[in-house]
């Protein structure tokens, strides 16, 4: 361990030594935004292409802030900005000393309408380092149909190839191989623990409020960590600087608005927006008195908001937050059960943007994250209630460094004070019995990570991310750790004080991509990374459900543990109008949880980390992916063949089982066309997947004057295939510099297909009891939750 | 408590306009399993019901029930931890719940013993060991009426025991009331099935037994009224209540406690069902279900006459 750190010291000490010897060039830097509303562009490529000299142009990319910063030597350039939805800007330029230039960039007028869902620049595919990384513009997004006219980011991610859905009504995603908990998703720097509404069916992201989205499936960088699997960035937009805007949409579900404008012109912005659903108020004078829904609540609602403050020219502040709440109720025929239960996220976020030099960038941000899950049941005499939640409060600091030799730095610290409420239960019943439900008490945590990251262009061949991140995790007290006996007897109880450290865990993670240019069009890229995750969300039913608990890494659970390689070949054609990939990848997963055989929600355990076991697991599998990203007639089309497999001592009698999610194939098809220039545009999106796999009843037997029915083994059988057809029509009535108005016809599940969401079993008989006959049969039901939807839509912005 | 969480995720499903239909589900190759349900208590002949597992799917009627469900041609022996040994023979029992028992009528349970079983079928042989463990006593024992039960005069009933400090000890309580009806044949069990002394050990705990229903397989064949007898929680005053209070060993502790659910509450799309830990092994290796277990039982009778 300490020689690790010696040679972590050591890294960073070389590459300070190393820039002292390159200081003849110059720093060109700014920050990149619309002219219209000023708001920043993130990844604008930009780029300099020195004049009579054959020597390669050099570029960069503009970082979360909008800023770019470029070194060269003096002279005299050709330049060029250019961001895929706006109008490049060229022109020349003479470098003699460092200088500050700022560029706006003005939207196309004559949209290209282009279904881009990945690249910005038109080479990216072939020529970026960031192997896993895809960047979503909210544009493509939009044009995507989607259920109820509303966009959705989650939904769109999940087209492409390595990143699935759970299914119907599952609000997680996996990516390769991995659990739903392995996916860090954040929203303006804060962890977002359940980004689902109304069961995964739509996420938490309001469109009209997201700026960008970008997705890694491999290859890590060391300034991401936290989880195994993924990471979804999300950025909220800062608000229009220049003047007054309001768009929404107003739909038959529901319906979203938002408001941005200046509160100081050029220095000050806010935006605010807001989404509800009313389904509730609408169906109620038509449901019957029996109906489960009659006079309960059942709405989701979503709030974003953002101020943006331009100090000055070095310093800029944002604050950012996010309360969006979920509520469902209902009650049986008779009344006399009624359930409720309700769950919410809240975030907040405060970051600040220093320029302490042209060559040297500090972002550093205090974030707020609070997830909440509750139910309530009354039934009868019985009242139960279920709560679980966690709690973030967490602070960072990252220093990029852009000097001027073929090197650039990100480093940072990260610390993360976490809260976890388990599962705490109460019960009243109308009898005394004194079997009680004792509460599980808070876990608490610190999370620490220091990293560093270069991006190194070795020739104009090769190019590598390397990165190194350092995690530390602990958790601490107060904490009453209850130890029972090989028979559940309870022998002792520790108490630990508060801030006593209980258990803690160190790690290295070392983090690795590589770009390899074959030819102008043609790259192969491989990446590997290893990556430590302290945070479990451990999955009872075989749905993803908000009652799945989030729980920390202690004496018990150790971390979870991947090490993923991928390797991949990069190809466009056709002028870039065309690109392509084929990706291969294979991940190793050690630590994962489950919970043991015969637990279930009422399970009683005062530390609930006594209920799980452990095992390892692997994925390997290969993805395709193919587009066309201009044109009239655009659209991708994705596949996945892949594998993912677990292992664990005491579950199936230790043999190797299927994942729930192991998905076969996966098959992801979008296609758009603009039928009328800025008018009128169809698109279309099917998708296909192998069906998760299940554990089913096989056969059946008689003990104690019951039914008792035995099980196959564990996931081995697989629901039938999902597959889904999905159009939506986008006409756009008036389209203005002042006034834009549009309708949107969407239909979700064309051809109605019954997409099993979970599958039970019924037992019928016939009976004949003057002759003592008798026939019972049982059969297998699929229950299948969203038929053809179909839906308009009205926008407008102003 | 699984039926909230049932009920819970069912009606999450059903708000959210869901469809249902019937689908086809194929089953690999099933192979039929012994299933043995056996049991031994002090001061009474052991009794054993054999029978076979049959695919999920199948139909049952009673030709099948009678042709391939029940084995009717094993050789079953209990042998004692003091050498004594039983071959039992199959007979037409009304304790049985299908009727056919293999008993013995020579060899009865005693306390503080231990109890091999023997079965030989289709040259397999299958064996499982239990023991009785010690008897107790109830404190007490009554009928209770309270607030909740909503008829007049209908109760519950309820008990007080003492624990055994020292040992670890794993309850059970079964109730019959006197009748002449099917509902009333056989022992109904309580809720939970069984459970230990993890948090009243050693002291006075304070007990109302909970009448619980087992899936039952008649229950089908029953009639609207019968099924009423056969669900109700509560006692009426005439009734006459069998009370059988048991404790058991560790591993018929498992068992129970391991198959409670399936056999309460049957299936639950959501959860991964558990393992069974049966305790009756075949020398071919195969897979045998239910299990042997020993009881420590004591009986009282009750008479509901309610004060007016």
């Amino acid at each position: 361990m300490e020689k690790k750190i010696l040679k972590f010291i050591q890294l960073t000490f070389f590459t300070f030594i190393s820039l002292l010897s390159y200081s003849q060039k110059i720093t060109i830097s700014g920050i990149i935004k619309d002219i219209d509303n000023s708001e920043t562009i993130l990844g604008a490529y930009v780029i300099l292409q020195e004049l009579e000299s054959k020597d390669e142009p050099k570029g960069t990319v503009s970082n979360n802030a909008g800023f770019y910063s470029l070194s060269v030597s003096p002279g005299e350039y050709s330049l060029k900005v250019s961001y895929l939805g706006y109008t490049t800007i060229t022109d020349t330029i003479l470098l003699t000393q460092n200088q500050k230039t700022n560029f706006e960039m003005s939207p196309l007028v004559i949209r290209a309408n282009e279904v881009v869902v990945t690249a910005e620049k038109e080479d990216q595919n072939v020529t970026s380092v960031d192997v896993g990384r895809v960047e979503m513009k909210v544009e493509a997004i939009k044009a995507l149909p989607v259920l109820f006219g509303e966009v959705d980011v989650i939904k769109a991610i999940q087209l492409l190839p390595g990143i699935q859905s759970g299914g119907e009504g599952n609000s997680g995603f996996y990516v390769r191989g991995g659990g739903a908990d392995q996916n860090l998703i954040l929203l303006d720097e804060a962890t977002i623990y359940n980004a689902g509404h109304l069961l995964g069916f739509f996420s938490v992201f309001n469109a009209d409020a997201i700026k960008n989205v970008e997705v890694i499936k491999s290859g890590m960088p060391a300034y991401y960590g936290e989880r195994l699997s993924s990471v979804l960035d999300v950025k909220q937009k800062e608000g229009n600087m220049k003047k007054f805007e309001v768009d929404g949409g107003l739909g038959i579900i529901f319906s979203r608005l938002t408001v941005q404008g200046p509160i100081k012109k050029n220095k000050c912005s806010f935006i605010l927006s807001g989404r509800r659903t009313y389904i509730d108020w609408l169906i109620q004078p038509f449901l019957k008195k029996t109906s489960p829904l009659k006079g309960t609540n059942f709405y989701f609602y979503d709030l974003n908001g953002k101020i943006n403050l331009i100090i000055n020219d070095k310093h800029r502040l944002f604050l950012g937050g996010y309360f969006g709440k979920d509520v469902y109720g209902f009650n049986s025929e008779s009344g006399g059960t009624k359930t409720e239960f309700n769950w919410l996220n809240a975030i907040g976020s405060l970051r600040w943007n220093y320029i302490i030099s042209p060559q040297l960038f500090l972002n550093t941000s205090f974030t707020f994250s609070n997830y909440q899950f509750q139910t309530d049941m009354l039934m009868d005499v019985y009242s139960f209630k279920l709560k679980s939640g966690v709690r973030d409060y967490s602070v960072k600091s990252e220093l990029s460094y852009l000097p001027p030799i073929p090197h650039k730095f990100r480093m940072g610290v990260h610390y993360i004070f976490h809260t976890f409420f388990p599962n705490s239960y109460s019960v009243e019943a109308g009898n005394e019995n004194n079997l009680s439900f004792p509460e599980a008490t808070p876990y608490y945590a610190h999370e620490l990570a220091v990293y560093v990251h270069d991006e190194y262009e070795v020739n104009r061949w090769l190019t590598m991310n390397m990165g190194l991140r350092f995690s530390h995790f602990e958790h601490v007290g107060s904490f009453t750790r209850y130890i029972f006996d090989n028979f559940g007897n309870l022998q002792d109880s520790i108490v630990y004080k508060p801030g006593e450290r209980i258990s803690q865990y160190s790690a290295l993670e070392p983090r690795f991509s590589a770009r390899f240019l074959l030819s102008k069009n043609l790259a192969l890229k491989a990446s590997y990374t290893l990556n430590y995750q302290y945070l479990h969300q451990i999955s009872m039913a075989t749905i993803s459900l908000p009652t799945d608990v989030w729980m920390p890494s202690t004496d018990l659970i150790k971390p979870q543990i991947a090490h993923q390689v991928s390797l991949g070949f990069f190809y466009n054609f056709h002028k870039n109008i065309y690109e392509s990939y084929v990706d291969l990848y294979y991940k190793k997963m050690y630590n994962l949880s489950e919970y043991k055989d015969g637990i279930d929600l009422t399970s009683v355990s005062m530390n609930p980390d006594q209920l799980y076991t452990f095992g390892e697991g692997y994925s390997y599998g290969a993805e395709f992916f193919i587009k066309k990203a201009k044109g009239r007639f655009n659209g991708f089309i994705g596949y996945t063949l892949a594998l993912t497999k677990r292992e664990f001592e005491n579950l199936n009698d230790g043999k190797p089982f299927y994942a729930k999610y192991d998905r076969r194939h996966d098959v992801s098809i979008s296609l758009g066309y603009e039928i009328i220039r800025n008018k009128l545009y169809v698109s279309a999106v099917w998708v296909y997947a192998t069906g998760n796999t299940m554990t089913i009843p096989i056969g059946f037997y008689f003990f104690g004057g019951a039914f008792v029915t035995e099980y196959s083994e564990r996931n081995e059988f697989r629901l039938p295939p999902y597959h889904r057809l999905d159009l939506s029509l986008q006409w756009t009535i008036v389209k203005r510099k002042k006034f834009e108005t549009g309708l949107n016809f969407s239909v979700y599940n064309v051809y109605n297909r019954k997409n099993a969401f979970f599958i039970f079993y019924e037992s019928t008989s016939n009976l004949d009891i003057e002759h003592q006959q008798y026939e019972l049969t049982t059969k297998a039901y699929q229950m299948s939750l969203f038929p053809i939807l179909p839906s308009i839509t009205w926008n407008f912005k102003f | 408590m699984k039926k909230i969480v049932l009920l819970i995720f069912i009606g999450m499903a059903f708000i959210l306009n869901s469809c249902q239909e019937e689908i086809d589900i194929e089953i690999p190759e099933y192979k039929n399993k012994l299933v043995v349900e056996g049991f031994i208590e002090n001061d009474a002949y052991p009794m054993v019901i054999i029978t076979k597992s049959i695919p999920y799917f199948s139909t049952l009627d009673p030709s099948v029930l009678f042709n391939e469900v029940i084995i009717k041609d094993a050789i079953v022996t209990v042998t004692s931890s003091t050498g004594e040994s039983e071959r039992l023979s199959l007979v037409y029992s009304e304790d049985s719940p299908i009727y056919f028992a293999y008993v013995g009528d020579s060899l009865k349970g005693e306390c503080n013993k231990q109890y091999t079983l023997k079965i030989e079928w289709e040259n397999k042989i299958y064996s499982a060991s239990t023991s009785i463990v010690n008897t107790f006593d109830l404190d007490s024992i009554w009928f209770s009426t309270s607030a909740e039960i909503l008829e007049d005069s209908m109760s519950t009933i309820r008990l007080l025991l003492t624990d055994n400090p020292i040992t670890k000890d794993y309850y059970r309580f079964l109730v019959k009331v006197h009748g002449k009806n099917l509902t009333d044949r056989l022992w109904v069990y309580t809720l939970p099935l069984v459970f230990d002394d993890g948090t009243f050990n050693g002291n006075t705990l304070n007990y109302e037994l909970l009448r619980g229903t087992t899936s039952s397989i008649y229950a089908s064949t029953m009639s609207e009224e019968e099924l009423a007898e056969y669900y109700r929680l509560t006692y009426r005053p005439g009734d006459t209540v069998y009370v059988k209070y048991s404790l058991m060993d560790y591993n018929s502790y498992r068992f129970w406690s391991t198959a409670s659910s399936e056999i309460t509450f049957g299936q639950n799309p959501f959860m991964s069902p558990a393992p069974i830990y049966g305790n009756v092994i075949c020398s071919s290796g195969e897979e045998v279900l239910g299990s042997w277990c020993g009881y420590a039982s004591k009986q009282d009778t009750l008479i509901y006459i309610p004060v007016k």
